[in-house]
C-alpha cells in the first residue's frame, strides 16, 4: 500500500512537472508571439495604415517649417543635449535689404565655433584653424540640413506625421514625428511653431524610442524687418577667405556595396587623405536625404585598427582581406556594421 | 503692529515656526513693514544688551544706510552682446589665400569637440582638449559612449592598467583614429551634399552610383 502510494505520488509529481514545463513553454512562445505582433503592429501603423489626413497634415507642417527656415528673419538660441554633453548656441537668420540670405550659428560656451552662411557660401570659424569657406547651401550644425529642404527630398525614406500640440519655448507648437520607412535608422520628433512655422526643437531617437540627441530652442524672436546684424555680415563678406574646392581625385580602386540600406544614395566619391594625418583612403558619401554617412576604404601599409564606437555618431572600422573599411555617420552602429561588412572589391 | 505680527516677529527671532509658510509669512512681513523692521531692530538691540554684546556709541542700525546706498546704485543691465564683434570680423580678415584646405584641416580641432569627449574613460581626450587651452563643456553623465576594440588581443578598456604603456598607446591611437575619421566626416559634409553631387555624379566607381541622380542646388535668393 505504502509502495503504491509512493509510486502514485511519483507519477503525479512527474505529470505536474511535465505540465509546468509545457506551461512554461507555452508562456514563452506566447510572449514571443505577442512581441512579434506588437512589432508587426508598429510596422503596420508606420506604413500604409496611418490615417492619411495625419500624414497630409504632417507634410504640410513640414513645408511650413521649410518656408520659415528659408524665409523668416529671427534670432534664437538653443541647447543641444546628448548622452554625454550639453552645449548652447545662438542662431540668427535674416534677409538683407539687397535680397541675400544670412545665417549664423555659434557656440556660446567654450571656444568659439562660428558658422556663417551668405546664400551659397559658408564660412567656418574654428578655434584651431584659420577661417575657411565652402560652397554649400546649408550649414553643418546640430540643426539637420534636411529640415531646410523641401519635403520631397526626404519623402522616399521618411514619413511626417502630425501629433498633438505642445507648449515649447512658451509658444504653441505642433509636434511632428519624422519616421523612417526602415526600422534600421533614427527617428525624429520635430516641434513646429503654430504661428510662424518655425522649428522649435528636434529630438533624435532610435526606432525603439531610445534617446540619442535633443536640440531645443530656449528663445525665439521673429523680426518683421531684416536684421542689422545680417547687413553687417553682408558688408563684411568681401573679406571672407576664398572658397576652398574639394579634391577631385578619383577613387584608386573599384568597390561595390552589396548590402546598402534602402533609400541611401551615393553623393560623392573621391580619393582623399583622412584629416589629422589619417591614412589615404577612398571616400564615399551616402545620404538618404536626412542623414549622411561616410565610408572610408584604406589599403596598403597605413591601415586603421578595427574598433567601434556609438555616440550620436556611430563609428566602426572593420578589417577585410587586404583593406579596412571605416563607416562614420549619424546612424545606429548596427547599420554602420552592416554597411562596413557589405564592401567588397569589384571583380 | 498687530499682536499677531508681534508674535510672528518673536517667532522669527527665536527661529521657532510651526510651518514653512508661517516662516515665509513672517519674513515677508518684516521686509514690507517698517514698524516690524523697527521692532526687529529694537528686539535685537535688547538681546545684544542682555548678552552684553552691545557697545555704547556703536551704530547698530545700518539698514537705512544700506537701503540708501542701494537706491543710489545704477540699475544693473546685462551687457548686450555686440551683434558681430569687430574682433570676430577680423578673424576672417586674415589673409588665407594660399592656405590649402588640407593644411587647415590638419590644424582644425575636432568640430564640436564636445561631442567626441568622454570616449572610453574620457581622460585622454579631455586632457588633450584642455591642453589646447579649451574648456570642456558641462557633462551631464560622467560616462558616455564606449569604445570597444573589436580585436580580442586588446584587453577590455576598463581593465587596462595605467602602467601598461603599450596598452595606453594603443588606446591613444584608437582615439586619434576615431577623432580623425569623425572630423573628416564632418568636414566632408561642410562642402554640402547636394552641391557635391553635381561635380561627381558622373563617376561610376560603385554600383550604388548607377542609380544616382544629380540633385540641383536649392537656394533661390529671396
Amino acid at each position: 500500500m505504502k509502495v503504491s502510494s509512493q509510486n502514485n505520488w511519483k507519477s503525479l509529481r512527474s505529470s505536474i512537472l511535465r505540465q509546468a514545463l509545457l506551461l512554461t513553454c507555452l508562456v514563452f512562445f506566447g510572449t514571443a508571439a505577442a512581441q512579434e505582433t506588437a512589432q508587426e503592429r508598429n510596422d503596420r501603423e508606420r506604413s500604409e495604415n496611418i490615417d492619411p489626413r495625419v500624414v497630409a497634415e504632417g507634410e504640410l507642417w513640414f513645408q511650413r517649417m521649410h518656408q520659415a527656415l528659408t524665409q523668416l528673419n529671427y534670432t534664437a538660441s538653443f541647447v543641444t543635449v546628448t548622452n554625454h554633453s550639453v552645449q548652447t548656441y545662438r542662431w540668427m537668420q535674416s534677409h538683407t535689404p539687397a535680397g541675400s540670405r544670412v545665417e549664423l550659428i555659434e557656440t556660446l560656451n567654450g571656444p568659439l565655433n562660428q558658422s556663417i552662411r551668405l546664400n551659397n557660401q559658408v564660412v567656418y570659424v574654428r578655434p584651431m584653424s584659420r577661417p575657411y569657406s565652402t560652397r554649400a547651401n546649408a550649414l553643418v550644425s546640430p540643426i539637420p540640413a534636411a529640415l531646410y529642404q523641401h519635403f520631397s527630398k526626404i519623402d522616399e525614406s521618411y514619413q511626417a506625421i502630425s501629433l498633438a500640440g505642445e507648449r515649447v519655448v512658451d509658444r504653441n507648437a505642433v509636434r511632428l514625428r519624422l519616421m523612417s520607412r526602415e526600422r534600421n535608422r533614427y527617428f525624429y520628433s520635430l516641434w513646429v511653431d503654430r504661428e510662424t512655422g518655425m522649428l522649435l526643437g528636434v529630438q533624435t531617437h532610435t526606432a525603439e524610442g531610445g534617446f540619442v540627441e535633443q536640440v531645443m530652442l530656449t528663445s525665439f524672436q521673429p523680426h518683421s524687418v531684416p536684421l542689422q546684424e545680417a547687413l553687417v555680415i553682408e558688408n563684411e563678406w568681401q573679406h571672407v577667405p576664398p572658397t576652398q574646392e574639394l579634391e577631385q581625385a578619383e577613387p584608386r580602386s573599384q568597390w561595390q556595396f552589396s548590402n546598402l540600406p534602402s533609400g541611401f544614395e551615393l553623393q560623392r566619391s573621391q580619393h582623399i587623405q583622412v584629416a589629422m594625418n589619417g591614412p589615404p583612403a577612398d571616400h564615399f558619401l551616402f545620404s538618404d536625404g536626412m542623414v549622411n554617412f561616410s565610408v572610408y576604404i584604406s589599403e596598403g601599409a597605413e591601415r586603421s585598427t578595427p574598433m567601434q564606437y556609438q555616440g550620436e555618431l556611430s563609428f566602426i572600422t572593420v578589417e577585410q582581406a587586404d583593406f579596412t573599411v571605416t563607416v562614420v555617420g549619424r546612424i545606429p552602429l548596427q547599420l554602420s556594421e552592416q554597411i562596413a561588412n557589405s564592401v567588397s572589391r569589384k571583380p | 503692529m498687530t499682536d499677531r505680527q508681534n508674535e510672528q516677529l518673536s517667532a522669527l527671532l527665536d527661529a521657532h515656526f510651526e510651518s514653512e509658510s508661517q516662516c515665509s509669512e513672517s519674513i515677508e512681513n518684516l521686509v514690507r513693514n517698517e514698524d516690524a523692521q523697527s521692532s526687529w531692530f529694537h528686539y535685537q538691540l535688547i538681546g545684544a544688551v542682555m548678552r552684553n554684546e552691545a557697545k555704547v556709541g556703536t551704530r547698530l542700525d545700518i539698514s537705512a544706510a544700506v537701503a540708501a546706498q542701494v537706491a543710489r546704485e545704477p540699475a544693473m543691465i546685462a551687457p548686450r552682446k555686440n551683434m558681430l564683434a569687430a574682433f570676430r570680423a577680423q578673424q576672417w580678415l586674415k589673409p588665407a589665400a594660399n592656405v590649402a584646405v588640407a593644411a587647415s584641416v590638419a590644424l582644425v580641432t575636432v568640430f564640436g569637440v564636445m561631442q567626441y569627449q568622454r570616449i572610453d574613460d574620457g581622460s585622454a581626450v579631455e586632457g588633450a582638449v584642455e591642453r589646447n587651452g579649451h574648456q570642456s563643456v558641462l557633462q551631464t553623465i560622467p560616462m558616455g559612449g564606449t569604445l570597444n576594440p573589436v580585436s580580442f588581443t586588446v584587453p577590455p578598456a576598463r581593465s587596462i592598467n595605467n602602467d601598461d604603456s603599450a596598452a595606453n598607446q594603443e588606446r591613444a591611437l584608437q582615439r586619434a583614429q576615431l577623432q580623425a575619421y569623425m572630423l573628416d566626416h564632418e568636414l566632408r559634409l561642410q562642402w554640402g551634399v547636394q552641391q557635391a553631387t553635381e561635380a561627381t555624379s558622373a563617376e561610376g566607381s560603385t554600383e550604388a552610383n548607377e542609380s544616382e541622380q544629380p540633385k540641383q542646388l536649392e537656394e533661390p535668393p529671396q
